[in-house]
């Protein structure tokens, strides 16, 4: 089990893998934000 | 279930045409050869399986090619709108629910089917095409039994490894980030050193000037200009040093990693427009034109005598299930030829006989597909690279505009601080001369100490210069950007450290849900596989799966030993691999798509021996009378003229 953040972040993966139309660019866009939110968090 | 299908200009029926499917009974669409069956086929299947959006995902790009619902641009004379049209379209209409294809010659498309799913090209239709077809005959680029594109393809697992794949990348700009945040951490340790070095030096250089200064005869307002000068002189150098320490800053974060990029994308696009040029689909397809019709004739023709030796087969099992009947009279009269009689003996030799033939046969047409499979899918597989080259060096040439946009901000910060840089130097240069010139008008009687303090003071500045540079490089080492944002290096260490172990969590949770997800739609697969084979009654077969690995494996009997052994797919026979395919095709339909309430078999129940023919059609039968499946089959007729669909029913 990870942190309530890590546990929203999973479940959007599974909407992106389960999404057919899910594109490249995409997954790219989610993993810049995520990225960006954990910088934006301090860090632990 | 009725579905009503309305096509207009596919493929070679020009105009309007209208067909009628029902569940219930197997709908057959019979044609002569070339009479229209699989442009109807084709027509049902676009308007099924092309996107919403009119872009198939690249792994399916090829089977829709192979399957003709996709007009190549470069070549529509060959492609799915009819030679003389320009425009082709698809209308069905299923239940309440109307869903319309529409396109160009040109391949733009005018309508879009809206609840399709690409993935039925991979599940919904048997050809000789299919995917599953080419494997098992060894016409793929991969080994006959390998079936894990089948459980990851097909599956939510396709999604998770690609999102893995993206973490992988993104994995690997991060830690080429962490290695100059390492090295600059290093080399800043270093240079803070030397500034506190210089720095003490310098401090001990002005309290050394400041006590010479009591012992200047003369000239003191001078030498006040002087140490003004001097102290001007040196500020100027740190901040000299400090601008030059900004544009590298500038360069590191915000130039260098665009140039990298672009210097890559040109070289990617180097090497792609020399790929394209190699590609020439034309040369290809004037070989096909040449051999093509000649194959298709000897295809023809063979099958013809397939069909003649099928009669005669027939007739001789007739006459044993007669014999058998009559208690295995030694002999019974020819019902052929009604005044002469067979031997049991003649009739198993001719069974015999007839069945070596139809193996050769088959054997042979299976020969010449392939040929014509193979140079089909050699166009088809340049077809299919050139359009995703084309894509790729539109995508590069995009980013290469966006990367030399993105660093035009940077570029005018450095100019502007090259240009105070400038400005500095200038100056420095000013007061270095007036310098100089006070050195000269210092007082002949204050020589000795002025020389001492002149020695003193080019020392000073020295440091200062030096000082200037060490500044210079810290600026440069002391910021790094990070996705966007400037971070102190230190700080920097910290949000990388915690982003790789954010990351290492997603891209181990990716890589357990694409394992499951391949491991729970084997399960399915399998399961659905063993309920085939035993309602089919394929009783030759036993404990077809795929194993852990995703491979195929096959049980099959051993008519000699009347056991079950472990049989390589590849090496089956022509027939056996056919039933094989449908068992999968079914499977993977069962197992994917259940809710399209389609399944296709187009031109391959010939292909099939007598034996399995009979079973295949019991149980189709016995599965269309599912109210949510529409059958079809086409099948080959010698009447020429347009398709017409027939109907079985099934017995109640």
């Amino acid at each position: 089990m990870g942190t309530k953040m890590e546990e929203k972040v999973f479940g959007e993966i599974d909407k992106l893998a389960s999404n057919k139309g899910t594109s490249r660019r995409d997954i790219e866009v989610f993993l810049e934000d995520y990225i960006k939110s954990i910088m934006e968090a301090s860090p632990e | 279930m009725k579905a009503s299908l309305k096509i207009k200009n596919i493929g070679g029926l020009l105009d309007e045409h209208e067909y009628s499917f029902e569940s219930g009974k197997i709908n057959v669409i019979a044609s002569s050869n070339s009479g229209g069956k699989t442009s109807i086929v084709r027509a049902l299947t676009s308007v099924l399986s092309i996107p919403s959006n009119g872009e198939f995902d690249r792994y399916l790009l090829n089977e829709a090619f192979r399957l003709g619902i996709k007009t190549d641009p470069r070549n529509p004379r060959e492609g799915f709108v009819n030679i003389y049209a320009e425009t082709a379209s698809v209308e069905l209409k299923l239940a309440d629910k109307t869903e319309r294809y529409e396109i160009t010659k040109q391949g733009k498309y005018i309508s879009l089917p809206s609840s399709s799913d690409q993935r039925f090209l991979l599940t919904g239709i048997l050809s000789n095409e299919s995917r599953i077809i080419r494997q098992l005959n060894g016409l793929e680029d991969y080994e006959p039994d390998d079936f894990r594109w089948a459980v990851t393809l097909l599956s939510n697992a396709k999604g998770y490894d690609q999102i893995n794949e993206v973490v992988t990348n993104y994995f690997e700009d991060i830690e080429d980030i962490s290695l100059k945040v390492n090295e600059s951490i290093t080399t800043l340790s270093e240079l803070i050193k030397d500034k506190n070095m210089l720095e003490e030096k310098h401090k001990v250089l002005t309290e050394e000037l400041a006590e010479l200064l009591p012992r200047f005869s003369s000239s003191k307002p001078l030498l006040e200009e002087r140490e003004k000068k001097s102290n001007e002189i040196n500020d100027l150098n740190v901040r000299k040093g400090d601008k030059g320490g900004e544009i590298k800053r500038i360069k590191r974060e915000e130039l260098e990693i665009p140039l990298k990029r672009i210097n890559a994308a040109k070289s990617r696009q180097e090497k792609i427009e020399k790929e394209l040029k190699k590609i020439d689909i034309a040369e290809l397809e004037k070989l096909q034109k040449l051999e093509d019709p000649e194959l298709e004739k000897n295809i023809n023709l063979m099958r013809n005598q397939r069909s003649e030796i099928d009669a005669l087969l027939n007739l001789f099992i007739t006459a044993e299930d007669s014999i058998k009947k009559e208690n295995n009279k030694a002999k019974i009269l020819c019902p052929l030829c009604l005044n002469g009689e067979f031997t049991t003996r003649y009739i198993s030799d001719k069974i015999s006989e007839y069945r070596n033939k139809k193996d050769s046969l088959n054997k042979n047409i299976l020969k010449l597909t392939n040929k014509k499979f193979s140079i089909e899918q050699t166009i088809l597989k340049e077809r299919n690279i050139h359009e995703v080259l084309s894509q790729d060096l539109l995508d590069i040439k995009s980013d290469i505009k966006n990367y030399e946009d993105n660093m035009r901000i940077p570029q005018r910060a450095i100019k502007s601080l090259e240009s105070t840089i400038e400005g500095y130097d200038k100056s420095l240069n000013e007061k270095s001369k007036r310098l100089e010139e006070i050195t000269k008008l210092i007082s002949k009687s204050d020589d000795e100490v002025n020389n001492e303090y002149t020695e003193k003071e080019n020392d000073r500045n020295l440091v200062s210069q030096k000082l200037g540079i060490v500044l210079q490089q810290i600026g440069q080492h002391s910021s790094i950007e990070v996705f966007g944002n400037s971070y102190k290096i230190e700080e920097a260490h910290i949000h990388l450290e915690n982003i790789l172990n954010k990351l290492k969590l997603l891209k181990q949770f990716a890589e357990k849900k694409a394992e499951q997800e391949r491991q729970e739609a084997a399960k399915s697969f399998n399961d659905n596989i063993e309920i085939l084979i035993d309602n089919l009654q394929f009783t030759n077969f036993r404990n077809v799966k795929l194993n852990t690995e995703y491979r195929l494996y096959v049980e099959r009997l051993n008519p000699d030993t009347n056991e079950y052994v472990m049989q390589q797919p590849k090496t089956l026979s022509t027939s056996e691999k056919l039933a094989i395919s449908l068992v999968l095709q079914l499977a993977l339909k069962e197992t994917y798509l259940p809710n399209i309430p389609f399944f296709i078999i187009d031109d391959i129940m010939e292909d099939f021996d007598e034996d399995r023919v009979e079973q295949l059609y019991e149980y189709l039968l016995d599965k269309s009378k599912q109210e949510n499946l529409i059958i079809i089959i086409t099948k080959l007729i010698e009447e020429a003229g347009e398709p017409q669909i027939k109907y079985l029913v099934p017995s109640k």
